[in-house]
């Protein structure tokens, strides 16, 4: 996971960053239905799903952006979302 | 109930042992009577029809505890199946991985062709086997029954209960909770699976009590259960089934939300772990004693599945045994279908913070199987609380003893 290259101090200014516009960036996104919304709008929409993903260290106070009493994240595997419904 | 930390018990709680000889447990012999005394003649949840949603679609699932790999497809009938992922002309494993839709399956090494509902429907070259009646053959089926949207198989050759049996009270307990096999009430956020080097029992026991949550989860979510009026976050309902047990977890009524946590609900509902929503629409069985503090319930499904149901998600595990000492511990995260971008950022906030707590659950296990195996211990000592463990290992020993 890419978060576990950065600290928290890398981490801090694109948390506060998005932390402060988050209302105004939902509301531009929801306005787009979630399959087919456009390329510049596609880019906003992961960078905020991203924010959502990485803010745990800094919302928890943590030092590091990981803790070191836990699963090393790189033995999860992640599993792909099912292709059943294709083709 | 007089208190906070009061537990209301239900079912048959007498009787058990909280000393459990857990050393001579997980060694490898009795591993392997465990393989044929429990895990071949029991229900197992193997999937979800979340990931089968057209005729046609189908999922591959090893299974290391049986030797084997399952085909589960949805047929042009809609029905759901289970095969033994084989190929009856030399046995080759007939589809390799994954998952997909397809209205049939060919084999790789000498194109025989299978239906979605597991018969041969081609034989190449079909002259050079003469008189042989290969028309009336199928794939090897394997016990195959949904509840909801669970998928269920059974590899006894006749099952001792219907599944219906086998959930016990359960079993009408969840309607309109899950949904039902061609709509489901919930998307899925994410799914991850892990190998570790411990006994399946440790897997199960590490996510079915909630003494732990305060000590192992003091960095991820110190504050979610229990508060000042339950500090040892007794759970308020434990419920022990002939086989399968249920507890509902306390919430904390002081929880701090933290700032991401606030953002990220804000514009959906409220997901993990900010318990204070309304539960009005959940059925009988998700939060049965209908406590007012209620954060969510631990189901084990014995004897391999444990799942938290939540009042718009759910988190589903399981610990599919390779041998005594090593296990994949599975997870799959469930939430209410997200419509727009602001319920999908609560979504991947859920999803990351869920994954997180699971992390620190699994990491006692690797240490527990070793320290076990040193012979310092020979028995571990239950509480009170952990009665859900007391009960996973009567029923296991109970079931190891029948011949």
């Amino acid at each position: 996971m890419a978060l576990m290259g950065c600290s928290v101090d890398d981490l801090r200014p694109f948390y506060q960053a998005l932390m402060g516009r988050m209302d105004e960036i939902i509301a531009y996104l929801n306005q787009f239905p979630l399959d087919s919304m456009p390329e510049d709008a596609q880019n906003l929409f992961h960078l905020a799903l991203t924010w959502a993903e990485t803010a745990h260290p800094i919302d928890l106070g943590w030092k590091t952006t990981d803790i070191d009493d836990s699963f090393p994240a790189n033995r999860i595997e992640y599993l792909a979302p099912s292709r059943a419904a294709a083709s | 109930m007089n208190s906070p930390t009061d537990t209301r018990y239900l079912g048959n709680t007498g009787g058990l042992d909280p000393l459990v000889p857990l050393p001579a447990i997980i060694e490898p012999a009795h591993y392997e009577r465990e393989v044929e005394r429990i895990f071949r003649q029991s229900w197992l949840l193997v999937g979800n029809t979340y990931d089968l949603p057209l005729p046609g679609s189908y999922l591959v699932l090893d299974m290391p505890t049986f030797n084997t790999s399952l085909l589960i497809t949805r047929g042009h009938d809609n029905q759901i199946r289970a095969f033994h992922n084989i190929c009856i002309h030399r046995g080759n494993k007939l589809v390799r991985s994954g998952s997909g839709s397809r209205k049939t399956h060919s084999c790789g090494f000498h194109g025989w062709t299978y239906s979605a509902e597991g018969k041969l429907i081609g034989v190449t070259d079909r002259p050079m086997f003469g008189d042989m009646e290969l028309e009336k053959m199928s794939l090897p089926q394997v016990h195959c029954e949904t509840w909801h949207t669970h998928i269920f198989v059974n590899f006894a050759a006749q099952p001792s209960e219907t599944l219906t049996e086998w959930l016990d009270v359960m079993a009408p307990q969840y309607d309109g909770y899950f949904g039902t096999p061609d709509k489901n009430n919930f998307e899925k956020v994410n799914s991850f699976q892990v190998v570790t080097n411990g006994n399946w029992h440790l897997g199960v026991n590490a996510f079915t009590e909630g003494y732990h949550t305060m000590f192992i989860h003091r960095n991820t979510v110190p504050d979610y259960q229990g508060g000042r009026s339950n500090p040892m976050r007794h759970r308020p309902h434990m419920e022990l089934m002939k086989r399968h047990s249920r507890y509902s977890a306390p919430s904390n009524p002081d929880h701090r939300i933290t700032p991401a946590e606030d953002v990220c609900y804000r514009f959906g509902r409220k997901l993990f772990p900010e318990f204070r929503v309304d539960g009005s629409h959940l059925p009988k069985g998700v939060n049965p004693s209908k406590v007012d503090q209620w954060a969510f319930d631990v189901i084990e499904l014995f004897p391999n599945h444990v799942m938290l149901t939540g009042a718009h998600w759910h988190m589903h595990m399981w610990f599919w045994p390779i041998d005594a000492g090593r296990t994949i511990i599975r997870m799959d995260n469930y939430a209410y279908p997200a419509k727009n971008a602001g319920e999908k950022l609560g979504h991947s906030y859920f999803a990351a913070r869920g994954r997180e707590v699971f992390r620190e659950d699994i990491n006692t296990i690797e240490a527990t199987q070793t320290m076990l195996r040193s012979g310092g211990i020979d028995k571990i000592i239950l509480s009170r609380q952990e009665m859900a463990l007391q009960h996973h290992f009567r029923v296991a020993q109970q079931m190891v003893a029948q011949s």
